[in-house]
């Protein structure tokens, strides 16, 4: 604001760009799932949990959270039970962040 | 003397705890009073949410896996054939740990980090209550959960808990009993230091107060009194499935919280009866009711950022600096005339 960064443009045009991203994602989606009313509750929840567990504001975060989830889901749901597949990622998560508490690639609160 | 001062003071919530004695005879109808009965449990519920996010500030999204935790512990072990008088305590307490457990990792993380993995540590409840067929009954669930036992009463006789206005007075009871402890808590010095972490945790920790244990302590304490709700709950009600432990459950109370006003203690109470009571009314409007539900919660984000019972704080305050504003006027004039 101070320096003449229009604050609200700002943000509104970040959200703009996420929600194309995503628009983006579902459009390579929908060709290959069912679609629904409700397919982007789970994926939204697991798109939150991508970006935790690779760390808020990291881009490589970002990618490689997205690949550490989607394959101990598909190992675990394939190997172990695909009934847990869920368990698997989830407790991941839950053990990462109490090794690293701001995600893998984030930053170290000050 | 002191006795007509504390009337004075208190007749407000003298006059509010007769009314929610004498319920049962104002709501005759059976289904609204299933409502209330469950307004009751989701005020525990929320009250309970309300230590850990409200007051200490960290948003945990694993309330309801708490819930349902204390629920499947009560309706197995009264299926055992444990009494629920005992079966209750044990299955709040164990939550209460396994709380504890859960705690020390995730509470290392921070704001959404922790909101994050609790919401994935409820999910995993719920995934497990749904799987793990011979112990939970997967997705059918439990059914025919014993109510609670009759208490033998001295001179009374058995006070059995098959009606509803026994089964609310039984709830109305643990409600006043959370809110009592509640009250304890956040008026204590420990209240004091856990508002210290939600305002600044890094400050609080410079200034003495030990931020971990606080957080610990306020999620263990917080578990427990979901978990007690949860084993009312699957008591009462006599089956639970594991959309007990779901996060519509969690998210559900959120709302009662962040409407009614978080960090206040009549908020979540507030919460938790106005909305399923307007859910109620806006009954015809099937499905949509939700959008009038989605802009309410913006609205109320927007303009009462502190819920219901903070715009009524608020309003109160500018009432009576309007009101002093006015005395201040009239006394000058007075000393005008005076003069």
């Amino acid at each position: 604001m101070l320096v003449g960064v229009n604050v609200n443009w700002v943000s509104s045009l970040t959200f703009g760009i996420s929600t194309a991203t995503a628009a983006a994602a579902a459009c390579l989606v929908a060709p290959i799932f069912m679609i629904s009313p409700t397919m982007g509750a789970l994926l939204g929840m697991k798109a939150f949990v991508i970006v935790i567990l690779g760390g808020l504001g990291s881009i490589p975060g970002a990618i490689v959270g997205g690949y550490i989830l989607g394959l101990l889901e598909a190992l675990g749901g394939g190997y172990l039970s695909a009934a847990y597949k869920d368990v698997y990622a989830f407790g991941a998560l839950i053990l990462i962040l109490s090794i690293r508490p701001t995600g893998l690639f984030g930053k170290e609160l000050s | 003397m002191r006795g007509v001062k504390f009337l004075r003071e208190k007749w407000g919530y003298i006059l509010l705890l007769i009314l929610a004695l004498l319920l049962p005879a104002l709501v005759t109808n059976r289904y609204h009073f299933q409502i209330v009965i469950m307004g009751c449990l989701f005020s525990i519920a929320t009250l309970s949410m309300n230590l850990i996010l409200g007051y200490t500030g960290q948003a945990s999204l694993a309330h309801a896996g708490f819930f349902g935790l204390g629920a499947y512990g009560v309706a197995l072990l009264t299926q055992a054939g444990i009494s629920f008088w005992l079966a209750l305590p044990l299955s709040a307490l164990f939550s209460a740990s396994i709380g504890f457990l859960i705690g020390l990792p995730t509470l290392r993380s921070r704001g959404s980090y922790f909101a994050i993995s609790t919401m994935c540590f409820g999910v995993i409840i719920s995934i497990v209550a749904g799987n793990w067929i011979e112990v939970t009954g997967g997705f059918n669930g439990i059914v025919g959960i014993p109510l609670p036992s009759p208490i033998p009463f001295p001179f009374v006789g058995e006070i059995t808990f098959k009606s509803l206005t026994a089964q609310y007075y039984l709830v109305l009871a643990f409600l006043l009993f959370t809110l009592w402890v509640m009250h304890r808590l956040v008026y204590s010095l420990l209240g004091l230091s856990f508002m210290a972490i939600r305002n600044n945790e890094v400050l609080a920790e410079a200034v003495g107060i030990a931020t971990f244990s606080g957080k610990v302590l306020s999620f263990v304490v917080a578990n427990f009194f979901a978990a007690l709700a949860g084993g009312i709950y699957a008591s009462l009600i006599g089956n639970i499935s594991p959309g007990t432990a779901s996060l519509e459950l969690t998210f559900n109370w959120l709302i009662f919280l962040l409407l009614g006003g978080a960090a206040t203690l009549a908020g979540p109470i507030l919460g938790a009866f106005a909305i399923p009571v307007l859910m109620e009314y806006l009954q015809f409007l099937a499905e949509y009711r939700m959008i009038i539900f989605g802009v309410l919660l913006i609205v109320v984000i927007i303009y009462f950022p502190r819920g219901l019972m903070g715009g009524i704080t608020a309003l109160r305050d500018r009432a009576r600096a309007y009101g002093q504003k006015k005395g201040e006027v009239k006394g000058e004039v007075k000393s005008v005339a005076g003069n």
